[in-house]
């Protein structure tokens, strides 16, 4: 018999109170304790980043993150990033763009790029292209993706 | 049952395939030592967990404990106060952080910044690319040019050991039982030095090296002889390694473009690569040869500009 952990989280704002057993993942976790299946599963080896996350604002591969590690931090989720209604511009490029095929990479690769935005609100599109190299798109979508980021760059540099 | 539902469970069950495991974290040193003796091979140390929860799902790994490094305080701080101190919790991430804007350590960053993807830079630490002891650890490279010693936390006390020799063969270290890796510190870099870092993958990002090289390069005060250099392969050999022949051809002369060249042959006839599914034998042994040069002459435009 394993003995479960407490856990206290916050994601995207809401405070949770957990058990866990220590093996779970952070991403089996949101998906399937908290049904927050905006996060994906796919690899489980940190190799194609559909899972990532911010923990205390940095992406992580929530497939590689042992559910107990996350005690006291806080999580954002792709569901966390748009405020009410009101996408963020990554969002907004990913639609306009149609950055989309099957949409199964799409959280990975925006909180990814909300990760870069969290810290650094003019990125250029190589600073933007660098903080994706973890995230696969395997329907090979990549132009719409560029366009997306290179959208969010460019009005970055119209602001600056 | 559906048939295609059971079959989505069983695929459920395997993806969380690891453990279980009795989840050890304390808050000292000295009560992490302890559970290592007590559980001896039962029981693996957790860092950060991009290579062990990787193993772990494998089914290469299957430790009953797991004693993680995160509940212990001030391990996961890097300093730079003319020496450079990197405590075993600290990730890729967190080192880039502190040593950023540094030219004698740019090839420390450069060896960071493409292990992995940003994700797992944020996770993985510079201890668990060391104790990992893969063939092509592509941090090991730039600290072995860099001189690195290890502080090593044993039931018998503490120990300091240089990086060089410290891996013994592939996943393979020094590490007495129940010993950790506390610290990783580089000695007061000298006035001008440059460093720098090149690998290859088969493509442009997040993949194993199929060779990686770093070189730093010391000048004379004459801003112009060598000297001191130092040549670190990785996945080469059965551990990343110092090309000590091609260094020694460097010593007291003027780094040019066809003496960094020299010194890739001299550092490919150092090494003792193999062919796997990333690349031949024959291949690597080019790479060294002109990421050797390449790095050196990188390094040494750095040290001159310092």
């Amino acid at each position: 018999m394993i003995a479960r952990h407490p856990l206290r989280l916050k994601v995207n704002g809401h405070s949770y109170e957990l058990e866990v057993e220590p093996h779970r993942t952070l991403l089996d976790v949101l998906r399937h304790d908290l049904a927050l299946t905006g996060t994906k599963s796919n690899c489980q080896a940190g190799e194609c980043g559909a899972c990532t996350v911010l923990v205390d604002g940095r992406a992580v591969n929530s497939c590689l993150y042992l559910a107990v590690r996350a005690e006291g931090a806080e999580i954002q989720t792709v569901e966390g990033l748009a405020e009410d209604e009101a996408l963020q511009p990554i969002q907004e490029a990913f639609v306009q763009n149609a950055a989309i095929q099957c949409g199964y990479c799409t959280p990975g690769f925006l909180v990814s790029v909300a990760a870069v935005l969290r810290e650094n609100s003019r990125p250029s599109l190589a600073e933007l292209k660098k903080a994706v190299e973890g995230n696969i798109c395997r329907c090979t979508g990549y132009t719409g993706i560029v366009q997306a980021l290179a959208q969010v760059a460019d009005a970055a540099e119209g602001g600056r | 049952m559906v048939a295609g539902l059971e079959s989505i469970s069983t695929t459920m069950h395997q993806l969380s395939a690891i453990g279980p495991f009795d989840y050890h974290q304390p808050e000292s040193l000295e009560s992490v030592i302890e559970l290592l003796q007590e559980h001896g091979p039962a029981a693996a140390l957790l860092a950060g967990g991009t290579a062990l929860l990787i193993d772990m799902q494998h089914g290469e790994l299957a430790p009953r404990h797991l004693v993680s490094l995160w509940g212990v305080p001030g391990l996961d701080r890097v300093s730079l106060n003319g020496e450079l101190r990197i405590g075993s919790a600290a990730t890729l991430t967190d080192l880039v952080g502190a040593i950023e804007g540094s030219v004698a350590l740019a090839g420390l960053a450069e060896a960071s910044l493409t292990l992995g993807s940003r994700q797992i830079q944020n996770v993985a630490t510079v201890a668990g690319n060391i104790c990992k002891a893969s063939p092509g650890a592509d941090m090991v490279p730039p600290l072995l040019c860099l001189d690195a010693m290890l502080t090593l936390t044993g039931p018998l006390g503490e120990r300091i050991a240089p990086l060089d020799g410290f891996l013994t063969g592939p996943d393979q270290t020094a590490l007495q039982p129940a010993e950790v890796l506390t610290e990783i510190r580089l000695p007061q870099i000298p006035d001008r030095t440059g460093t720098a870092f090149q690998k290859i993958m088969r493509r442009q990002a997040v993949d194993c090296s199929i060779i990686s090289v770093a070189a730093r390069v010391t000048l004379e005060d004459d801003g112009k002889t060598c000297r001191q250099a130092r040549i670190g392969v990785a996945a080469a050999a059965p551990n990343p390694f110092r090309a000590m022949k091609a260094e020694a051809l460097l010593k007291g002369q003027t780094l040019s473009e066809d003496l960094a060249r020299e010194a890739g042959r001299v550092a490919q006839e150092e090494s003792n690569p193999i062919d796997d599914v990333r690349a031949s034998a024959e291949y690597r042994r080019l790479m060294v040869e002109e990421l050797t040069a390449r790095a050196l002459v990188a390094a040494a435009e750095r040290a001159i500009r310092t």
